[in-house]
This record gives structure tokens, sequence and C-alpha cells, in this order.
């Protein structure tokens, strides 16, 4: 993927993240599950259906385990996009 | 709609500090609570209620929360296999397989449980979705592709249960099978697909959210819409209405018209052709319907919308109380100009137009509870008719009299008055204050949070009356709720159905009222609704000039002594019966 491609779709995530969840401390780009009180598991799981719609993907089980921040979403998203 | 939507509806929108929907399931309800409380907020957003969720090991607090502080609640119970037994759940805990008299046991305690539930929060709507059945683990031997007596066991218990349930008074929602979405529920305890959780709450919230109240009638066409074939063209030996060939669509469709006269709804037709050519064949015809099921109808040549309109009046409802089906769509124009608010359907063409038609008008008709009330009304203006014929009450002189309060003319009758005073807890009351709309001071609905609520507001009462004469019985026909406040009582709400209006009913009842409260006073707001035109003049005769709106007034004495002239000119006995055990006025 581009430069170009990579930071539109770190855009579109950001957004993604930021609309639903709209109060948290640390910037979305920043998020992990550990420094992120709003990162719990529910989040995750809405996460992932958020992505799954707006890309048109489907995440394995282990993609969902390992969505544990913004820069691990990011990464599955690119490798899932690139698999396409 | 997507999550992301979902989500950011919740974040913006403002719920209502005392409106609550309980969403009760033992699982995870994840993207179940996201999209009930969007599609809550999009269909009801000036007083959105807040979802308030009781998820996994919560059923016991949720059973007990819903009957006691969230009883005037509506809630949404989701049912899980595994709350018949632990076993029937791939997330199970629970070792190996129960035997078959374990499951019966099981089902048995939950049926109870539930039943129980259900009878506690008695008058609060409560809906209930039962789960699919791939929903189930293997619990035998067999091929997935067979079922064992494990499975079978289990299936049948939950569709008892469900069943008894919507006996009780429960909305089981129909919602189609998906799959079990195994990712979710290994990773969070949900075993909802998005998708199936969104349709779960459109479901709930598209009917219990429903606007639009239920149609009261349905006039069909004949030729072509009732029977295949033109009775003026074809002769009656060439219509075809039997269960087979050509008139098979007609069969089922008379059939289905059957169904809903059952279930209280009138049944009516109105036909561009000679009476006496078509009177005779509804007798002389092999097919379901006969005249006798028909409350009104018209056979001549004016235009429709004029035959439909008269229906209307004779029936004593609103034209927008109407479902009409013909089949010529320049009559349907002509019908839709002159009759405004009813429901029109075109006859179908092809089965499926059938199959969609049916589902639409069982839409239009829908009702939770048929009560005996609905079964009753059909009778009721059978012995309307038969009043009529016998000229006890000629209709046009009687409208005339009860404007003028002389009411002598139905001395003959037997009218009989029974007052039941603790009628908050009957279905009917609040079913009769939703529907009335001619005499109905307000116009004010009551979803049924709002009548439990008020049910409890202190010194509030409710009486409702029913009526009987020498031809029939009415049923149950006039509801009053209002507070009693020291010597005054104020009415919130007053409502005689049409079918008895000019019969001094409404005297009677408001007359017993101030007697058994021993009332010097009795105040009410007026609302003109533009249909409640006959509470107006009700209350001019009481001596209430309320224009278009406003508080009225009236002494307690005149009340009386209206309620004495009454009783004097009809002959017309009362009774009141209080229920024992239910709630009496303060």
């Amino acid at each position: 993927m581009t430069d170009r491609g990579t930071a539109d779709l770190a855009d579109t995530l950001e957004s993604i993240i930021a609309g639903l969840v709209t109060s948290d401390r640390v910037p979305v780009r920043q998020r992990t599950r550990l420094n992120s009180a709003s990162w719990d598991s529910l989040f995750q799981l809405t996460l992932v259906l958020a992505i799954e719609q707006e890309f048109g993907v489907t995440l394995s089980d282990t993609d969902v385990l390992d969505l544990n921040s913004f820069d691990s979403a990011l990464h599955i998203l690119e490798e899932k996009l690139a698999s396409r | 709609m997507l999550i992301r939507d979902a989500v950011q509806l919740l974040a913006s929108a403002k719920l209502s500090s005392s409106r609550r929907v309980a969403l009760v399931c033992s699982f995870e309800p994840l993207h179940l609570r996201t999209y009930l409380q969007a599609f809550l907020i999009e269909s009801v957003p000036e007083e959105t209620p807040e979802v308030v969720v009781f998820g996994y090991d919560q059923m016991p607090a949720a059973m007990a929360a819903t009957a006691s502080t969230l009883k005037t609640s509506p809630a949404l119970l989701c049912l899980s296999w595994h709350d018949i037994h632990p076993a029937l759940s791939w997330r199970t805990r629970a070792r190996g397989v129960p035997e078959l008299d374990e499951l019966t046991r099981e089902g048995a305690r939950l049926h109870a449980r539930l039943t129980e539930w259900i009878a506690a929060r008695r008058g609060a709507d409560t809906y209930v979705v039962a789960p699919p059945a791939d929903f189930l683990p293997f619990l035998d031997a067999c091929s997935p592709d067979a079922m064992g007596a494990r499975t079978l066991a289990a299936s049948s218990i939950m569709a008892t249960l469900t069943a008894d349930l919507a006996l009780a008074g429960a909305r089981v929602l129909r919602v189609p099978s998906f799959d079990l979405n195994y990712r979710d529920l290994l990773l969070s305890g949900s075993p909802l697909s998005a998708e199936h959780a969104e349709r779960i709450a459109a479901t709930y919230v598209g009917l219990a959210v429903r606007a639009t109240p239920r149609k009261k009638a349905i006039v069909t066409d004949l030729d072509g819409t009732l029977w295949h074939g033109v009775i003026g063209e074809d002769g009656p030996g060439a219509l075809a209405c039997g269960p087979e060939g050509k008139g098979y669509p007609f069969f089922v469709f008379q059939q289905f018209l059957l169904k809903l006269k059952a279930e209280g709804v009138l049944l009516a037709f109105c036909s561009k052709n000679n009476a006496d050519d078509v009177l005779p064949l509804f007798d002389a015809l092999d097919m379901p319907l006969k005249l006798s099921d028909f409350s009104a109808f018209r056979c001549d040549w004016e235009p429709k919308s004029a035959g439909i309109r008269a229906i209307a009046r004779e029936l004593n409802i609103g034209d927008d109380a109407l479902v009409v089906v013909d089949d010529d769509p320049a009559e349907l124009e002509e019908i839709r100009r002159g009759v405004g608010g009813a429901v029109l359907f075109e006859t179908p063409r092809d089965a499926r137009q059938w199959r969609d038609l049916l589902r639409q008008m069982q839409e239009q008709c829908a009702t939770w509870t048929v009560s005996g009330e609905d079964r009753i009304r059909a009778a009721a203006i059978a012995s309307e008719r038969e009043r009529s014929a016998a000229q006890t009450i000629d209709r046009g002189t009687g409208a005339r009299d009860s404007r003028s309060g002389e009411l002598s003319h139905l001395r003959d009758l037997n009218l009989h008055v029974t007052i039941q005073e603790a009628a908050f807890d009957d279905p009917r009351s609040l079913e009769l204050v939703n529907r009335t709309n001619q005499f109905n001071l307000t116009g004010e609905r009551f979803a049924s949070d709002q009548w439990l609520e008020w049910a409890a507001t202190p010194g509030a009462f409710c009486w409702s009356a029913r009526l009987t004469d020498r031809f029939g019985d009415f049923g149950t026909i006039c509801v009053v709720t209002g507070r009693a406040d020291g010597p005054t009582l104020r009415l919130r709400q007053f409502v005689v159905s049409c079918r008895a209006l000019g019969r001094g009913v409404e005297t009677i009842v408001l007359g017993e009222l101030i007697g058994r409260h021993a009332s010097q006073q009795m105040r009410g707001p007026f609302t003109s609704t533009g249909k409640n035109e006959p509470a107006r003049t009700f209350l001019a005769r009481l001596g209430c000039d309320v224009g278009a709106g406003g508080e009225w007034r009236v002494d307690g004495a005149a009340v009386l002594q209206a309620a004495r002239t009454v009783l004097e000119q009809t002959r017309a006995t009362s009774q009141t019966a209080a229920a024992p055990g239910l709630k009496t006025p303060a």
C-alpha cells in the first residue's frame, strides 16, 4: 500500500474510532487497550463490526484478539485490504 | 443501520428521565443494546425511553426489577436455550448432556418462573424473543440434519413456554432464524450477529411504537374481488370462489376475511350492482362468506365513495378506520378522493400479490389480544338493526332527542347499566379510552406504562360501564377516569362508545360517580379534536359552555338531577359492581 493510501486509511480509521468513543483523554492514534479506559472487550467487538461494515472485510478470530491498539487495527486492516 | 451511525445516535441523544425499556437476556446483548437504543431514538426522538439492560446472570434481578420498580416499563425478554438448562449452550461449563427427564423438569421450572413473572407484570407490555433452533448445540447422537429426542424436547419446551407467555399477554416477536455468531459468542458471550440484533431491535421498535390505530372494518367490492367473474355479465353460474381453479384465491380471501371477523373486525361490501341480483347469491353460492357475516352493505349505482361513507356512518366508525379492497383502479381513485383516511388496496392479479395483500391487511387489522368486546361488536350491530326494525329507536329521532335530552322513547328497551368501580386493571378500559373518538373529552391517548402510572396516582379512580337492553349486550361502552380532590371530582378522561350514544348512559354514570364520592363539584378538561362534537354537546346539556376547549365545571347536584331525569325517562336501571381484590377509588 502506498504512503498516501496508508495515510487515507489511518484518517478513516481515526474517524471511525472517534465516532465510536467521544470521551477519551488519549488521542485516537495513540490509543491502546492498556492506556485507554474506553478500549475494553466490548468496544473491541464494536470496532470490529464497524471496520467490517465500513470496508467490507471479515476479520478472523486472531485478528479480533490482536486488535488491541490503533496501530494494530491499522496494520490488520492494511493486510486485509492488500490480500483482497 | 451501520453500527457507527447507531453509536453516534446514542452519543447525541437526550434520553427521557422517566421512561425506560428493560432489555432482559441471559447473554451479552452487545450490538442488540446499541441497535435497540438507536432505533428508539429514531422513532421516539422527543421522549426516548432509556434501555436498561439485564444481561448475563442477571435473570433473577431482572425478574425482580421488571415486576417492581420497572413494572410499568415495557420489557423485551430475549430467551436463550440455556435458560432451560445450562447444557443447552455451546459455551457451557456443564458436563455432558442432560437426560430427557432432567430437561423436562428444568423446562417446567423455567415455565413456572416466567408465567409467574408475566402475571406480576399484569398490564405492562412484555415482548419475548425465542432463540432460533440453530443455536442449539448437538444434544443427540444423530446426524446434524436430523433431530433427536433431546433436541425435539428442548424445542417443545421452548414452544410451549412462549405459547403460554403469549396466552398470558406477552407479545412474542417473529424474527427470522439467523446463524449463530460463534465468533462473538466465544469472544464476548453474544450469540447474535449484527444483522440478527438489528432485526430484533427493529421488530420490537416497529411493534412497540406503532402509531397507526387498528382498522375497524373492511369494505370489499364483490365482482372480481370477493369472487372471480362479473355477475351482471357472466351470470351467477359462472362465478368462481371455491377451493379450486380460478376461484381459489377468492376462496382464500374469504376465509381470511372470516378469520378477521372472528377477531372483531367488521365486514361490509360496496358494489355497483342490482341488489336483487346480488343479495340472493350469498345463500345460493357455495362460498365461505354468508350475507349475515356482513355488518353493512351498499349495492346500488351511487358513487362508491358515498356508499362507503354511508357504511362508516352506519357502523358508527370514522372513515379513517376503514380498509377498502376493489379491483377497479378508477373506483379506487374516486374512493381515495371521497373517503378521507381509509386505506385502499387494489385486488391482486397473481398469487404473490394475494400473499402481499393478506399480509398488509393483517398488519392494518392487527391486535395483540382479541377481547370479548371485539367479538360481540358485530353481534351488537346486528342487534341495532333489530332495534331499528322494531322502530323502538328511530335513529334520526334518537339523535334529535339526545340533543334535547328527551329520552322517553327508550323506555321499552329495558336499558340496564352495570358499573365496574375498579376498572384500571381491565384491559378493555385502556382499549376503549384509546379507541374512542366521538364521545371523548380530550382525545388523550395513553401508552400502557402511562396508564399504569396514572393508575398509581393517589386518589385516581377508573370506572367502566356495561350496557344491555332487551335486544342484546353492548359490552363495556363507557370509561371515566379522574382523581378525587376533596369535594371535587377532577375528570381526566371520559369516553363513551359511539355504539351506545343517545341512551343516557353517560349521564347515569356521572350521577353514580357523584353519589359514590359524595362530591359537590365535578371539573374536567375539554379539547376539541374535530371528531368529539358529541362530548361537547353533552357538556353543553349539563350547562357547560366549553367553546373550542378549556376547563369546565358543574355542580354535583346538577349532575344528580340530570341522572335522575334520565333514569325516569328511560326507566333504565343501574347497578354497581366493585370487583373484590382490585383497586377501589380513594
